[in-house]
């Protein structure tokens, strides 16, 4: 500081460029700043005292400002700062000491208690009281610590105590004491779970030890019984070892054999001492081996019989039974069987012989007891369709249809009581197929079978000769009526041909006369009734020559169709009609109409006659209805008639009338048969001409009735591929007037050669005549003849067939027609074979000569 | 009726108990097994093993310094 001038005191703001103007020294009057407690420095940047004064000290503003003045009250400043400085010092080491104290008496405290924790015990704990924090804190942290190892300690003694009442425990179960168990309770869930499994245990070794001890008792409860039952069974044992020596003989295998354990040190001791024949030995050593190679574990071997030599030479039949013992050994037993194979052989050689008898015998054999079958044979399955093995076990009525059941169940109880009883009666057995029906007769009787009763018999299946005996009556019944109806034919053919020739007179001379009689004439009336009683009386033998069958059927080619619609058209129909006005008759004829092979005539006649016959059954009225159709037959139809396999055409005729009833129904057909009432009825011949037609034409006939409910007759005709021949034309009477043409009339009746000499002169033709045909062939050697008029039968020289066979010898162009009265079938179809394609019945009329001869002449 | 006796001196729990129980096998019905131990909680595991398993504790006598002598009757 320099005293010589003074200096201007600084300011401290100017001097620090201090723009603080809320700073006391900045308003200050003068520039003592370092004494104005709150300046900025003071507050700011000087802070404590002691750091101001530090400060200040060395600030240069009070160095710059310093005087002696301001020196005093700079150091009371300074000395009131140093007794402010001496007192906090004094103060801070009264609380340094404080706190050491405090420090020494909390640490003495954690480490006691460290020291005990350390020697294991943690049960330790220490209040938690210190003046200091830190102390405070750490006395916490050593309870936490202890309490922590105080858990972890409980939990080691708590597994310790555990782990030692377990290995307790086990040690008490491994000395046999099996009711030890875990008991006390655990906090620890590991240890409760393992007392579980301990206790469970233990129980499972222990029941396992019971059962085991169980067993063991038993087992030795079972080798006693074993080895008592050994030695006392009635048979012979032994047990041997897996390479078959032997280990053990009961006595009964030495009451047997003879033999000691002490024979057999091998097993070939064995083999050669049992078989002492070496090829008997080597089959049985083959046996023995195969059966043991096959029994592929099974613990029992086959059992075998073969005969063994005992010790002292003699030979026994020995059954030897093998058993697999689980260990390997072999238990066989040795049962001696030498009586019981000896009758069991003849038993046998009975057996097999009643069984060759039973399985060999026709006739079905059977046994049921109480309604159940106990044995069938061969026979009586096949009788059936079944196997003994299905029968077997079911009852009896499963095989017997049940209409039967009471029957024979009725027979078995009247036996079963002893009562009377016909010894054989016929049953109907039933088929496997449940279609097929076995008559059979049945033979039975009781017997004692089993010790039980029981129905033996035999059953004869009468299936066939039944069947025999009904197609032998069915033949018969055929017979007879072909005996009838033969006896009928043989009638009506012997009278057939001399009464149509007597006929021809009636027929044909009253149209001759009727010619040349004036329309006028009183004598043409009686003449037409004349002419139309013949014509009447040959129709009536033509149609007895229907039914026996022995009627001329020249047959063609024929649309069924076409005869029913010429039919419809015809007088008779038309007369029909008249008759019976209440009627309606309708026709479904099928279109493409397959021909059949037939006489037109005789059709058209069963036609005529069937109507008739429906229109008789509907006295009241009705509708008949003629219905044609084509029917191919697969398999044969039993119904009326027994109906073929083939193509056939049929016609239907079917009526809404009374029917017929069933008795009648088999008798419609017979010749004269008739219900219909006396006055209306025709000659009685109707339906029998129907069958004798429609057989003459290889057909069947089908008839369906009932009473009140109609009837449909149904025919079936054999179809043909034939073309129906194109039909003679009508022609008018001067068309069929001859030109002079020679005619040869064969004919040994005279009447017949003149009525035909008659009436061809009079249609225009050169006639001559000859009685036989010998005289014929003779004529014609020195004549010619454009024509022959041959008749058939010519009594007693050659038949017209012959005739005509030895004339176109001579002449193969020859032409003729045949005119007869009766003929035989199969001659009529020989001489059309040779050529003659006109059959021409007696009696004949001039239009049917005339159109005849034409036809032929102009072919 | 044999005594027998087993020094735990020093040895820490639960190493008394355990050794206790591998001693037990060895003890007929009646014998007394004595057995000296110094560790905190030696009696409180005697206790616990005899209670659980038990045993007949005989007798607890504190010889100080920690250590005591039970008694444990089979």
């Amino acid at each position: 500081m320099n005293s010589n001038a003074p200096k201007k005191p600084i300011r401290c703001w100017e001097f620090f460029k201090c723009l603080h103007s809320e700073c006391p020294a900045y308003h200050a009057a003068d520039c003592k700043c370092w004494l104005h407690p709150g300046s900025c420095c003071h507050n700011s940047h000087q802070k404590k005292d002691a750091n101001k004064l530090e400060m200040c000290l060395a600030c240069p503003v009070l160095q710059e400002n310093m005087n002696t003045g301001d020196m005093g009250s700079t150091l009371d400043l300074v000395r009131h700062q140093f007794h402010t400085y001496q007192k906090e010092i004094d103060e801070r080491d009264n609380a340094t000491e404080r706190f050491r104290q405090a420090l020494e008496t909390g640490l003495s405290d954690v480490i006691a208690a460290l020291t005990k924790l350390a020697t294991g015990d943690p049960s330790v704990r220490l209040t938690e009281t210190s003046d200091l924090e830190t102390v405070r804190q750490i006395k916490r942290l050593v309870n936490e610590a202890a309490e922590n190892l105080s858990d972890i300690v409980d939990l080691s003694h708590e597994f310790a105590i555990g782990l030692a009442e377990h290995f307790d425990v086990l040690h008490r179960v491994s000395t046999g004491d099996l009711s030890a168990r875990i008991q006390g309770s655990s906090p620890v869930e590991l240890l409760e779970s393992l007392k579980k499994v301990t206790n469970t245990t233990i129980e499972s070794v222990a029941r396992e030890i019971m059962e085991h001890r169980q067993t063991t008792i038993n087992l030795k409860e079972s080798e006693t019984r074993f080895r008592t039952f050994i030695e006392n069974a009635p048979i012979g044992i032994s047990i041997r070892r897996p390479d078959m020596t032997f280990e053990y003989l009961n006595p009964t295998f030495t009451n047997i054999l003879g033999y000691t354990i002490e024979d057999f040190p091998s097993k070939e001791d064995w083999f050669e001492k049992a078989y002492p024949d070496e090829t008997y030995r080597a089959m049985v050593k083959n046996i023995w081996e195969s059966d043991f190679q096959k029994h592929n574990g099974n613990e029992r071997i086959k059992k075998r019989s073969f005969t063994v030599r005992c010790k002292d030479g003699k030979d026994k039949i020995i059954s030897f039974q093998t058993v697999l013992l689980p260990d390997g050994r072999y238990l066989l037993t040795y049962s001696d069987i030498t009586e019981k194979a000896l009758s069991e052989a003849t038993i046998k050689q009975s057996e097999e012989k009643y069984r060759t008898l039973v399985d060999n015998i026709k006739d079905g054999v059977f046994i049921q007891v109480d309604g159940i079958v106990e044995f069938v044979n061969d026979a009586l399955a096949r009788m059936i369709g079944c196997t003994t093995e299905e029968m077997i076990g079911r009852p009896i009525t499963d095989f017997i249809v049940p209409e039967d059941h009471d029957r024979v169940m009725d027979h078995y109880k009247r036996r079963m009581r002893n009562e009377e009883v016909e010894s054989e009666y016929t049953i109907r057995l039933r088929h496997k197929d449940n279609k097929t029906i076995v008559t059979v007769v049945i033979k039975a009787g009781i017997f004692s079978f089993h010790d039980r009763l029981a129905a033996i018999g035999t059953i004869n299946d009468i299936t066939e000769r039944m069947r025999a005996e009904e197609e032998k009556k069915k033949l018969e019944k055929k017979l007879q009526r072909s005996q009838h109806l033969e006896a009928i034919g043989t009638l009506a053919g012997g009278v057939a041909h001399d009464l149509n020739n007597i006929l021809s007179g009636i027929v044909s001379y009253p149209e001759l006369l009727l010619v040349d009689l004036p329309y006028s004439s009183p004598l043409r009336k009686p003449i037409q009734i004349i002419q139309r009683s013949g014509e009447k009386a040959a129709a009536i033998v033509q149609d007895l020559l229907t039914l026996a069958r022995r009627g001329v059927a020249v047959k063609r080619a024929v649309n069924l169709n076409q005869v029913i619609t010429d039919f419809l058209k015809s007088h008779e129909f038309d007369h029909l009609k008249q008759r019976h006005s209440n009627i309606t008759v309708d026709t479904d004829l099928a279109a493409d109409l397959p021909n059949i092979h037939a006489s037109p005539i005789h059709i058209s006649k069963t036609v005529m006659n069937l109507l008739f016959n429906a229109a008789e059954a509907m006295p009241n009225g009705g509708e008949i209805i003629i219905k044609t159709d084509r029917r191919y037959v697969d398999q044969p139809i039993r119904g009326y008639d027994e109906v073929q396999v083939g193509n056939y055409t049929t016609l239907e005729i079917s009526d809404n009338g009374v029917g017929i009833c069933a008795t009648d129904l088999d008798k419609i057909f017979e010749p004269f048969y008739t219900k219909k009432k006396m006055g209306r009825s025709g000659t009685g011949l109707g339906m029998a001409v129907v069958w004798g037609a429609v057989k003459d034409h290889q057909g069947h006939i089908d008839v369906k009735s009932g009473k009140d409910s109609g009837t449909t007759f149904t025919l079936f005709f054999p179809v043909t591929k034939e073309k129906p021949h194109p039909e003679i034309p009508q022609l008018s009477p001067k068309e069929y007037q001859g030109n002079g043409e020679k005619i040869l009339v064969v004919d040994d009746m005279a009447a017949q050669r003149e009525i035909a000499k008659a009436i061809l002169t009079k249609l225009g033709y050169a006639v001559a005549t000859v009685a036989s045909g010998e005289e014929a062939i003779e004529y014609l050697k020195t004549h010619d003849a454009d024509l022959l008029l041959l008749d058939m039968i010519m009594k007693p020289g050659i038949d017209g067939l012959e005739t005509f066979r030895r004339v176109r010898e001579n002449n193969p162009h020859q032409k003729a027609i045949v005119a007869s009265g009766f003929s035989l079938s199969d001659r009529v179809e020989e001489i059309r074979k040779l050529g003659v394609a006109i059959y021409l019945k007696k009696p004949y009329s001039i239009e049917n000569l005339g159109m005849a001869l034409r036809s032929e002449l102009e072919r | 009726m044999a005594l027998e006796q087993l020094n735990m001196l020093g040895k820490k729990c639960p190493e008394p108990v355990l050794k206790i129980a591998v001693k037990a096998p060895e003890m007929i019905k009646g014998d007394i097994l004595e057995v000296l131990g110094d560790c905190p909680t030696f009696e409180k595991d005697v206790r616990a093993w005899c209670k659980r398993l038990d045993k007949l504790l005989l007798s607890i006598q504190d010889e100080g310094n920690g250590k005591k002598r039970i008694q444990i009757q089979f």
